[in-house]
């Protein structure tokens, strides 16, 4: 079951019934686009006539020989691409070509987080563009008390109406400390001696949730210190490091995370 | 009465070579071995027995901080290997002493120990010297095992030429960004970007070298806050998640060869070359080159000066 973002759910289900072939969802990660528009295709077509692909080059191939043949069972062929703000321009040349001359009885949607990393005659191709935005308090606590979470403000704060990092942050309570250690690092001063903290040496190389948990949690940690009127520049080593490991998912989480330590002093 | 030799110095290679030079120059039955550490009360026991047959016997103890009771054979011979602390005795019949070799660009020990190796075995290195100090370093073992093959091939009282020696040697067989580190941390500036240019030969190795350089930094920023809370070095490796022998040997010497803020700095521009590297920034590469000039200019001058940060 999918929480808020009750009009966007249904401008994407109009999307879908209507003639429409290329449709974009965006918003920010883990708010549930992707799960909802699983869940509409699954309702709607065969699963032989649905192919997802990731953002990469050899994926636009496979697309463009998916929908060469016409549907098996559906009405219309679906391709699902997640993470499109992540296809690389020759990706984006790749589908490009679909996009001026999209095959009948075709669907193609994508899942973006932010639609300004897309080449501009690729946005300018797509039909139907739904923005998704994170779920207000309301939605968060049917979203809760329906999973059976335990309700902690510490968590939906750090969460921040993204009820995937909220589950993450109950499973791996790990990374709440992390939000406390930040700002003690930025309060109190860093000590190179103490080990990275176990959550940013588990990361592993490339995109993840996990990374982009950490990289709200600096967002959250540089939001409070403004607040709090701790000096600003103090908490923007984070805010950088957040950025660098979510622009650039193979980069060493550790060796940025102590970078950003050391220049927090 | 028993013979007391003494070797000091911090080349163990050359250190391990004299022992069993001595053992063997000395016309003796046999040779026993004792890590002084763990094997003290062994060598005292066997070292005090007299052979019935009356043979001579040398002993050589490894890692002695104190010498102990001599043999008690006449004939006998002990061989003491210092571990860290000179040692000295009015009995000694010789002591040696093998300092650290020193490889500034104008004074080059290894070079030259090299060129009296060759002439130990009548050949002539004179060609090959150098390149056999930038392939392997301040490895005496691995240069004395190379330069074995080349008296083997070479002619008695000849030259060795780049070709003969290229025929036989195997010149940086397995290089890796560590050599570059090693070059750093001697102050050995050529070395250090001959072997960046050999590495980034084979292939684009940018993102290698600067994972490598980025986790050598970060230990030493580790390494400097550690030592400035005066723990134990077993403490320190502990820490670190090291072996403490290992960083006794490689990561304990190379403490303060840069000061802090250096190190903050270096840790920052690695950074930003990594992420312009991610890019598809070429100048990623300049600034690499440029930063590994840096660090191992600030190590030749900071030995030069014979100064600590």
């Amino acid at each position: 079951m999918i929480f808020g973002n009750i009009c966007s759910q249904q401008e994407t289900r109009q999307a879908l019934e209507a003639d429409v072939s290329i449709i974009a969802l965006v918003g920010p990660a883990h708010i549930g686009k992707c799960e909802f528009l699983k869940q509409e295709l699954d309702n709607s077509i065969s699963e032989a006539d649905l192919l997802e692909v990731d953002h990469t080059v050899t994926s636009s191939r496979e697309v463009s020989e998916f929908l060469l043949s016409s549907p098996l069972f559906s009405s219309y062929r679906a391709v699902l691409v997640s993470d499109a703000d992540r296809l690389t321009e020759p990706a984006q040349d790749a589908y490009l070509k679909l996009f001026e001359e999209p095959p009948k009885n075709v669907k193609i949607c994508l899942i973006l987080n932010d639609d300004g990393f897309l080449l501009p005659t690729l946005q300018s191709r797509i039909q139907k563009i739904v923005r998704w935005f994170p779920l207000s308090d309301e939605d968060m606590n049917k979203y809760i008390q329906t999973n059976s979470f335990p309700d902690d403000e510490m968590i939906k704060r750090l969460s921040g109406g993204r009820p995937g990092f909220y589950e993450l942050l109950v499973a791996q309570p790990l990374f709440k400390d992390l939000y406390t250690l930040i700002m003690q690092i930025i309060q109190d001063g860093f000590d190179p001696t103490i080990p990275t903290p176990i959550m940013l040496k588990n990361t592993s190389s490339g995109v993840s949730i996990e990374k982009d948990l950490i990289a709200r949690i600096c967002l959250q940690v540089t939001l409070d210190s403004v607040h709090q009127g701790i000096l600003y520049f103090k908490a923007l080593p984070f805010l950088k490091f957040s950025s660098i490991i979510t622009k650039y998912p193979a980069t060493n989480v550790e060796i940025y995370w102590q970078r950003a330590c050391l220049n927090a002093l | 009465m028993s013979a007391l030799i003494i070797i000091n110095g911090e080349e163990e290679f050359l250190k391990e070579r004299a022992a069993f030079d001595e053992a063997s120059s000395s016309l003796i039955d046999s040779v026993y071995q004792y890590i002084a550490d763990s094997e003290l009360n062994k060598y005292r026991d066997e070292s005090q027995m007299l052979l019935l047959s009356g043979g001579s016997r040398a002993f050589i103890l490894w890692g002695v901080e104190d010498i102990p009771e001599l043999p008690a054979g006449e004939s006998d011979l002990l061989i003491a290997v210092a571990q860290k602390k000179v040692l000295t005795d009015a009995r000694a019949k010789r002591i040696h002493n093998f300092q650290k070799f020193k490889t500034f660009d104008d004074n080059n020990q290894v070079v030259k120990w090299i060129l009296d190796e060759g002439n130990a075995l009548n050949i002539d290195l004179n060609d090959v010297a150098r390149a056999l100090f930038v392939s392997h370093g301040r490895s005496l073992r691995k240069i004395s095992s190379e330069i074995k093959k080349l008296a083997v091939l070479s002619p008695s009282g000849g030259i060795v030429t780049p070709e003969i020696a290229k025929s036989v040697i195997c010149f940086s067989a397995e290089l890796t960004p560590r050599d570059i580190v090693d070059s750093i941390c001697d102050g050995q500036v050529t070395r250090a970007l001959a072997f960046y240019d050999k590495l980034q030969d084979r292939t684009d190795e940018t993102g290698w070298i600067i994972a490598y350089l980025q986790r050598h930094v970060l230990q030493q920023i580790r390494v400097q806050a550690l030592l400035a809370r005066k723990i134990s070095d077993n403490q320190i490796a502990s820490i670190l998640g090291i072996h403490p022998f290992m960083y006794r040997k490689t990561v304990a010497p190379r403490a303060n060869l840069w000061s802090n803020e250096s190190l903050v700095c270096s840790l920052d521009v690695l950074c930003s070359l990594d992420v312009a590297h991610k890019q598809g920034d070429d100048c990623a590469k300049f600034g690499l080159e440029a930063e590994i000039i840096r660090l191992a200019e600030e190590t030749k001058n900071g030995k030069r000066h014979g100064s600590s940060n």
